[in-house]
């Protein structure tokens, strides 16, 4: 399979030589971490990690008088550690491939008309949904988007990664609504859908997806997500609500409403298993006030309360973001706040600057802290130190890595992590960091 | 030996012991005489055979000391060193020898070859030189006892008295007497004084006559030969009468006597030839000096007979001229403030022509300045009565020369007024002067002469040339009187030609408002200012005509009452357009034609200005709802106001193109083309900024594209066009696909990085659970998203670590722990190892 996808691939990229738009990257990655215990458990006081990444998108368009396109998005993690395999219950050596897009597609010319697409595929106006399949979309002048999708599921409760799953199956319906011509500054999106998975020839779930976006002043907007499930039983196990108003040019207020249940099943050593509810909602709300487009105090205070164990969470925060603060390149900000994080009272802080600009990217955070944890009467201090640095050496190139220092008193953390991208194509390039802020506000 | 030696003491004790044996044989002539190697002369005989030693000094010869001891007279001559003995430094035997018999002459003296300046330190100058030594040593040896006749050179004086007290005729006294007379007298010549300076000795020059009178003529007292005189203790004060006599006996002026000749005469030559009147300070010029003495010095008919003039008398005149010259005018009689001097008469009258009074300035010297007509007039034409006028031969005497009234009625003194009831009392109270000059009573100041501008209505331009007639004359009456005085006169000669055509506030205004004086139809420059439209900038150089332009109106024209023959009533005539009807909409608008088609409204001037009608700056961000920034600015205007097809403006000559202005859009499409085909909507500027059309400016401002999010294509995250406008920190508006947890950690950034997605910052092993041994193998999903207990999936923060909470399921298939205990039994960790296995 790998091996098809691969030589799939490869074909597909000589694509380049017939098509008119060509986009792609490829991104390597490494990470490794070393941590340091106090105490010694198993006759070791370490625990190391490393991991490696690759990953290559592509993505070629105007193929051909139908101006097809071809999208592949394919990634690798290799982990030097061996992982549980909870349904063998065995090690394996820990190297995840997995096929984020591989398809091809038929995009919609003109005002309207009939596109598809075939091959793996994510289908975000039916939220977190993947298809290997076929999905058709009949798209109206009148900006409406009719749809339905179906295939194998490659994303299945349990889970972790994209996988084929020749039993696990997908489709659904779903309609999105988004008017096109309108102000810079205003948007509206609107999308239902309704899905089914099943696996082995059992629905495990059907749920109907609802997603609302709506901005009708620059920082006024609401933004809905609803995710109701009718199988294994009607519950929403995802419904959040965001909405913030703009009250001035300086003040502005966000509220966040979210409530949020387990999946209702998982699949474990080939068995169904069906998971109790799990309930936990949270608000939050927060107040932004800017002393001038550029700096940013923000207030938040957070509550979220979970069934299982009837614990509850507050958090209260104060925040505040200079965009310009020793020049045009540097920002700073910091955030202090206390926290009764379900098990402790925390007690935190964070500091970080940074330097933008067009070539480099560096910042340095510092987040300090005191746990209290409740039930077991121990404080814990952490200290987590973060310094970044970014280079692009042009729009294609760049490399970045990070140095943390995580500390308390039962450990140490050290890692060190990298990546380095390389773009390629002649697609449209966003013109970033060209003169603009070097970061947004909060 | 011994022979001789005794031969030798003896010889010695006679040569020694001679004179002792001699002195005690003092009274033994006998021994001196056989010792004395000669008889002395004849003046020492007496010593002879008497004691050596008067003379000598034992075994030391003849000092001079005892020469000197007798001859007494000598000793004073030595002692100063004066004179032959003192002067010759030889002893006196050297000269003076003796022991050479009686006849001896031991003062022979070889006149020949004496040397009487070496030897007595007196030279023998002039006629010393020639003078035989007799003429002067006249003193003989008659007192000597040997050779008596001869001459006795010593005693003589080297002093002038010494021989010439006989000739001193001076007799002098006091410091005269001890002068020398070397000091005046030569020995060239005795009659030459060369030497004395009267000047320096006595501070009286001698000078003229002075200086070739002998001595005597001055200092020896007439009537007497010797009778000297050198001091004169009243020379001060009688000066020159000390020795001549004044022969004016008090006929002269107090300052001219006390022997003050020198006034008049002096030392050269004391007859005056031609007398100085100018000592008296009355210098006679002119007919004065053509006159005689006695013209003026009237004297007695004998004393003018007689040829000598000391005699006349010269006092009593003074130099006022009235001391001889009567007072014709008899300012006597007036007290002259300002010419106090007329009581002398040389301030007008000269000395040269008594009539002719070039000295006297009117002008300068008066209150009344004649010039003009009144230089020709002669002074008794004003100066006289009225009764001496009648008779002019004797004006003289009756002169009038006050006028109180001078100050205010200069003229009238003399001429009579006759504007009196035609002038208005406010330039009747004025001077003649005003309006008359005394060039000529008819010649006005008017331009040429009157000063017009001392009245209200000053002449300029053609108003100068015009006659006083013709503004002043009227059906042939005078007319000084105008009542305009606020249009300033002009309508009181004129009649407007404009009364139509402008508005009431021009019509009350003067003429000259525009017009000029030189010219009706030369304006001067107008003062637009005074209209509602002030001329500025390029406005200022446009000619009057480009606005005013003539309009159809033809009116009649009374034109100005005195050219009514050019101007015949009946005539019409083109007048210019004055007052514009656009004034409420706009000034502009009145004469420019809208060039903008009404785009921009009527006010011009809110981009125009009048000095450039043509725009080098344009305020845009002022003017205009869109500012100009960056790439904006650089833009000339004609690239997004372009010309409208087939819209033309005739703007006075010129066909102008309209362009577009308004109303455009503010929108970039409006002048820009969509790249992206309208699926960004119609905002360029959400992305695009104006410092370039590919710099963004405030894109993705609220959400920092960093790390992974920077290599994007913009389609990646805008499928489809999609806007995503505001979803800013809410990563699962895109990131729902990629929600592993199903939305249960709804703050993704709080564990993932832009930079680095796939591998969660989050550190496990700072919470309570550290992952070690074999739960760092494990998915998080095996723990928080149930797939090890259907309990507590999606619970993440605060997961009870509890073994059980997880481990449920292990507990439940059977692995019962030794002892068989179940849940509630002890704890798992007793037995299992809490990470490494179970």
């Amino acid at each position: 399979m790998r091996i098809f996808i691969l030589g799939f691939f490869l074909l597909l990229t000589s694509a380049q030589a017939f098509a008119n738009k060509v986009n792609g990257r490829i991104e390597l990655g490494g990470y490794t971490a070393t941590e340091r215990f106090v105490d010694t458990t198993g006759g070791s006081q370490e625990n190391d990690f490393q991991l490696f990444t690759f990953r290559s998108f592509l993505s070629v368009s105007e193929i051909g008088d139908s101006k097809y396109e071809f999208n592949s998005d394919v990634r690798d993690k290799y982990d030097f550690f061996d992982t549980l395999n909870k349904a063998q219950l065995t090690l394996d050596p820990s190297n995840t491939f997995q096929v984020q897009q591989l398809n091809i597609r038929k995009p919609i010319s003109g005002d309207s008309g009939m596109g598809y697409t075939v091959g793996r595929t994510a289908v975000p106006e039916a939220g977190g949904a993947f298809n290997d399949g076929l999905l058709v979309k009949y798209h109206t002048q009148s900006y409406i988007d009719y749809a339905a999708f179906g295939g194998l599921n490659p994303k299945i409760p349990g889970q972790a990664h994209l996988d084929f799953n020749s039993k696990a199956t997908t489709y659904g319906v779903f309609l999105s609504y988004q008017p096109k011509n309108v102000e810079w500054n205003k948007s509206f999106y609107l999308t239902h859908a309704l899905v089914s998975q099943a696996d082995d020839g059992h629905t495990d779930r059907q749920y109907l997806f609802h997603n609302l976006s709506y901005q009708w002043r620059n920082n006024s907007r609401l933004i809905t997500f609803l995710y109701l499930d009718f199988i294994p039983r009607t519950y929403i196990q995802e419904g959040s609500v965001f909405w913030q108003q703009e009250h001035s040019d300086y003040f502005y207020s966000k509220l966040s409403l979210l409530g949020v249940d387990s999946i209702g099943y998982v699949h474990i050593q080939g068995k169904l298993d069906k998971l109790d509810p799990s309930p936990y909602k949270q608000a939050s709300l927060a107040f932004d006030y800017r002393f001038n487009p550029l700096v940013t105090w923000e207030l938040a205070t957070l509550y979220g309360h979970r069934n299982f164990d009837g614990l509850s969470k507050t958090e209260y925060a104060l925040s505040m973001a200079n965009q310009r603060s020793f020049g045009p390149n540097w920002a700073t900000n910091f955030t202090i706040g206390h926290r009764n994080n379900f098990v402790s009272n925390d007690e935190f802080g964070r500091v970080g600057i940074g330097y933008y600009s067009r070539a480099w990217e560096t910042f340095a955070n510092i987040e300090a802290g005191i746990e209290k944890y409740t039930q077991v009467s121990t404080t814990h201090h952490p200290l987590v130190t973060e310094l970044g640095i970014t280079h692009f050496w042009s729009k294609q190139l760049y490399l970045t890595g990070s140095f943390e220092r995580d500390a308390n008193e039962e450990v140490t953390i050290l890692s060190v992590f990298f990546k380095l991208g390389y773009r390629y194509g002649n697609r449209e390039i966003p013109p970033l960091r060209d003169g603009s802020p070097v970061k947004g506000s909060l | 030996m011994k022979m001789q030696r005794w031969l030798m003491f003896l010889l010695c004790a006679v040569v020694v012991g001679a004179p002792g044996s001699l002195v005690v044989a003092k009274n033994e002539g006998v021994l001196n005489k056989l010792l004395a190697p000669g008889p002395l002369i004849e003046g020492h005989a007496d010593l002879e055979g008497s004691d050596c030693l008067k003379c000598h000094d034992a075994g030391k010869g003849v000092p001079d000391s005892k020469c000197l001891a007798c001859h007494k007279e000598i000793r004073p001559s030595v002692e100063n060193k004066q004179g032959f003995h003192g002067l010759n430094s030889k002893t006196c035997r050297e000269c003076h020898a003796d022991h050479k018999g009686r006849e001896f002459n031991t003062v022979a003296v070889d006149q020949k070859t004496f040397d009487h300046e070496k030897l007595t330190g007196y030279t023998l100058e002039g006629k010393h030189s020639k003078l035989k030594c007799e003429e002067c040593h006249k003193e003989t040896r008659k007192e000597k006892p040997i050779r008596q006749n001869e001459i006795r050179f010593f005693g003589r004086q080297s002093s002038c008295v010494a021989c010439h007290r006989k000739d001193d005729v001076h007799f002098f006294k006091d410091k005269w007497a001890k002068k020398d007379c070397a000091s005046c007298h030569s020995p060239a010549s005795w009659k030459e004084k060369n030497h004395f300076d009267h000047l320096k000795e006595t501070k009286y020059p001698l000078k003229g006559k002075h200086l070739k009178l002998k001595c005597a003529e001055c200092h020896i007292v007439k009537g007497t030969k010797t009778k000297s005189i050198y001091q004169w203790p009243s020379f001060k004060t009688k000066e020159c009468l000390e020795c001549h006599e004044s022969p004016h006996k008090g006929r002269l002026a107090e300052r001219f006597q006390g022997g003050r000749c020198d006034k008049c005469h002096n030392e050269t030559e004391w007859k005056l030839p031609k007398f100085d009147h100018a000592v008296t300070k009355y210098p006679l010029h002119g007919k004065h000096a053509q006159l005689k003495c006695e013209g003026c010095h009237k004297q007695d008919a004998k004393v003018i007979a007689q040829p000598d003039r000391k005699n006349w008398k010269w006092l009593g005149l003074k130099s006022q001229c009235l001391s001889c010259h009567k007072d014709y005018h008899r300012f006597g009689a007036h007290e002259m403030k300002r010419f106090a001097p007329l009581n002398s008469c040389t301030p007008c009258h000269t000395d040269v022509k008594w009539d002719d009074i070039k000295h006297f300035d009117h002008n300068m010297n008066t209150r009344f300045m004649v010039d003009g007509k009144h230089d020709e007039l002669k002074c008794e034409e004003c100066h006289l009565t009225k009764d001496a006028k009648a008779k002019p031969v004797v004006w003289l005497k009756v002169g009038n020369y006050n006028w109180p009234s001078l100050e205010k009625k200069t003229c009238e003194n003399c001429h009579k007024n006759p504007h009196v009831g035609k002038f208005s009392e406010k330039i009747l109270a004025k001077k003649c002067t005003s309006c008359h000059i005394t060039r000529a009573w008819v010649i006005m100041k008017n331009g040429k002469d009157f000063d017009h501008s001392k009245t209200r209505f000053a002449l300029t331009g053609a108003h100068r040339k015009a006659s006083c007639a013709e503004c002043h004359s009227r059906d042939k009456k005078e007319i000084y009187k105008f009542k305009n005085f606020e249009q300033k006169f002009c309508i009181d000669c004129h009649d407007s030609v404009h009364t139509k055509m402008f508005s009431a506030k021009f019509n009350a205004a003067s003429c000259a408002e525009c017009h000029g004086t030189d010219s009706f139809a030369k304006r001067p420059p107008f003062n637009h200012d005074i209209t509602r439209m002030p001329l500025k900038g390029a406005h200022a150089k446009v000619d009057c005509e480009q606005c005013h332009t003539p309009s159809s109106l033809k009116l009649l024209v009374l034109a100005p009452s005195v050219n009514k023959k050019q101007y015949p009533k009946g005539k019409t005539f083109v007048h210019d357009k004055f007052q514009f009807s656009g004034y409420k909409q706009g000034e502009c608008s009145t004469c420019h034609s809208d060039v903008h088609k009404g785009q921009v409204g009527s006010d011009c001037l809110k981009c125009h200005t009048e000095t450039e009608w043509k725009l080098k700056v344009f305020e845009h961000d002022k003017k205009t709802k869109y500012e100009l920034r960056d790439k904006h600015k650089d833009v000339s205007c004609s690239k997004c106001h372009l010309p409208v097809k087939g819209e033309t403006v005739k703007e006075f000559k010129r066909i102008v193109q309209v362009i577009r202005y308004a109303p455009i859009s503010s929108e970039c499409s409006a002048c820009h083309k969509d790249a992206h085909k309208g699926n960004f909507g119609p905002s360029c500027k959400e992305c695009h900024s104006e410092r370039g059309w590919k710099v963004t400016r405030d894109f993705h401002k609220s959400f920092t594209l960093t790390g992974i999010h920077f290599s994007l294509d913009c389609a990646e995250c805008h499928r489809d066009g999609r806007k995503l406008a505001g979803l800013s920190q809410q990563c699962l508006a895109c990131h729902q696909k990629d929600d592993v947890h199903y939305g249960t950690l709804p703050r993704c950034q709080d564990c993932h990085r832009q930079q680095f997605w796939e591998i969660a910052s989050f550190k496990h092993s700072l919470t309570m659970f550290p992952l070690r041994g074999a739960h760092r193998t494990l998915d998080c999903a095996v723990c928080h998203a149930g797939g090890v207990s259907a309990v507590g999936a999606g619970v993440y923060q605060g997961l009870s670590t509890t073994c059980l909470v997880c481990h449920q399921a292990d507990f439940q298939f059977g692995h019962v722990a030794p002892g068989g205990h179940g849940a509630g039994g002890p704890v798992c960790t007793d037995c299992h190892h809490n990470q490494f296995r179970f």
